[in-house]
């Protein structure tokens, strides 16, 4: 029986039918997996974050956009938006943290992370804001929409206050005998441009776009800390203040770090809590730069080593 | 392959019946497909899933689908991309099968078997190329509806690729 060529045949072709599944098994989880880290989306065996506190960074400049940079960090709005609104229709979270850590930016990031964090609140979710070095400018608009701010003693706030400035070159230009040829069609609309003195005319509507946004951020800071506009209108100098100021000012509400953080959410949730950080995955490109930078940076630390090991010379790194 | 084909035993072969080969009718062929189908999705297609439903955002209708691909290239590019790989992953079970084995494991459970026009399994070539209706990309997306088509209406009741591929599908029926 075990010899009859026709069982042979019938086990051969079964054998052969299991590899190719397997094999085909196989290349579809590579290719699936090669695929989502170009997309930056964990792979079918990566598990999510496990925790009822969501925590979220808010880290380096706040942009709408990411830029091209390779040294500056940039915490670009949508991203931030995508992970609160995750945060926000998981079940399992309970609250929100804010890990700013931002001298602020764009208004327009800045409004859209606090609308964001506003809806959150709205589907009963807390959320807190956890100031570490800085929370300045626009970070403190994000920081404001939160129920509880919580700064390091040590840390920077606040700043209300819009920014503009320029440098003009005019002057510079014409000890150069360089000409700044203006073609417009419409007077202003070289506004702020550096090659040409700004006009008083000009300095006046641009200083009243100013005022407005400025206007729009007190507002905003008022109805999210419940303070009257005038009141913070009178600190909206766009003076930034160390934490220990910002407390007795009324824009902070507790002085600390992660440990006070803990314990205003089981104080609040009435629960143990546990913290999982919600970021975005990195795509296959920033894995690659990464890799690419620490290598470098390796490599530079390797030659230097070496040039001080032959010259007998002193470097410090 | 002939050694190989000849081991797999026909049906009445133990009975000494006498078979012969026919075209294999449409019904079984197709309810060959759908257990392929089936296989398919479970074995290559479930590693891909996850992945379009991270892309294509939860809840949206098949009409704002359209809109959505058209509004956001970049998500369009990684589905066709995704298409791509799980169709041809998807033609090599068809081809590797058919060209070692002369069928796929529907086939095998509906006692269909293909044969090129020496009444031999086919070459790879010839394998592959029946099988690109599986790609679900354009142009290949045209022979989902073509291909039903020609087999109503030519008398071996084959495929227009099969035509192209100078293949066939049989049965084999007690005469």
């Amino acid at each position: 029986m075990k010899n009859n060529p026709e069982n042979h045949g019938k086990k051969t072709a079964w054998i052969i039918i299991i590899i190719v599944l397997i094999v085909l098994g196989l290349m579809s989880v590579l290719i699936a997996g090669i695929i989502g880290m170009f997309l930056g989306i964990s792979g079918p065996d990566e598990s999510p974050a496990i925790g009822n506190v969501a925590v979220i960074a808010v880290e380096g400049q706040l942009l709408t956009s990411s830029t091209s940079s390779l040294t500056s960090k940039a915490a670009i709005s949508s991203d931030i938006v995508k992970l609160i609104e995750k945060a926000a229709k998981d079940s399992g979270v309970k609250a929100i943290v804010l890990a700013v850590n931002s001298p602020g930016g764009s208004a327009v990031a800045s409004d859209e992370i606090s609308e964001a964090v506003r809806a959150a609140a709205l589907k009963n979710k807390t959320t807190v804001a956890w100031i570490r070095d800085i929370g300045t400018s626009g970070a403190y608009w994000v920081a404001s929409s939160t129920e509880h701010i919580i700064a390091h003693p040590a840390s920077f706030t606040g700043s209300i206050g819009v920014i503009s400035s320029y440098v003009e070159v005019d002057k510079l230009m014409n000890d150069y005998n360089v000409t700044y040829r203006r073609l417009v069609a419409g007077k202003y609309k070289d506004i702020g441009t550096p090659f040409k003195e700004m006009t008083p005319e000009e300095y006046a509507i641009f200083q009243q776009s100013l005022d407005e946004m400025h206007a729009l951020f007190i507002n905003k800071v008022a109805e999210n800390r419940k303070l009257s506009p005038e009141s913070v209108r009178a600190i909206a100098t766009g003076q930034f203040y160390t934490g220990m100021k910002a407390k007795e000012l009324g824009l902070v509400d507790e002085l600390g770090g992660k440990k006070e953080v803990e314990n205003y959410l089981k104080a609040k949730l009435k629960t143990d809590i546990k913290f999982a950080e919600f970021k975005k995955p990195k795509t296959f490109f920033e894995r690659l730069a990464d890799s690419f930078s620490e290598h470098g940076f390796q490599v530079g630390m390797g030659l230097a080593q070496g040039i001080k090991e032959e010259n007998n010379i002193k470097v410090q790194i | 392959m002939a050694k190989l084909m000849a081991k797999i035993p026909k049906p009445g072969e133990k009975t000494g019946e006498r078979v012969a080969a026919v075209p294999a009718p449409p019904s079984r062929r197709f309810l060959a497909f759908l257990v392929d189908f089936f296989i398919i999705n479970f074995f290559i297609a479930a590693p891909f899933r996850k992945l379009l439903d991270s892309l294509i955002p939860e809840d949206m209708g098949l009409m704002k689908v359209d809109e959505f691909l058209t509004s956001n290239t970049e998500a369009a590019s990684f589905i066709l991309v995704i298409a791509l790989a799980s169709g041809i992953l998807s033609l090599l079970y068809f081809a590797v099968l058919e060209y070692k084995l002369g069928c796929t494991i529907g086939k095998i459970l509906f006692g269909l078997r293909v044969i090129n026009g020496n009444g031999e399994t086919p070459l790879f070539w010839q394998c592959l190329v029946r099988s690109l209706f599986i790609i679900p990309v354009f142009p290949f997306v045209i022979f989902w509806v073509i291909d039903p088509v020609y087999v109503f209406i030519t008398p071996t009741k084959q495929r227009l690729l099969e035509v192209w591929s100078r293949t066939r599908t049989i049965s084999f029926v007690v005469v």
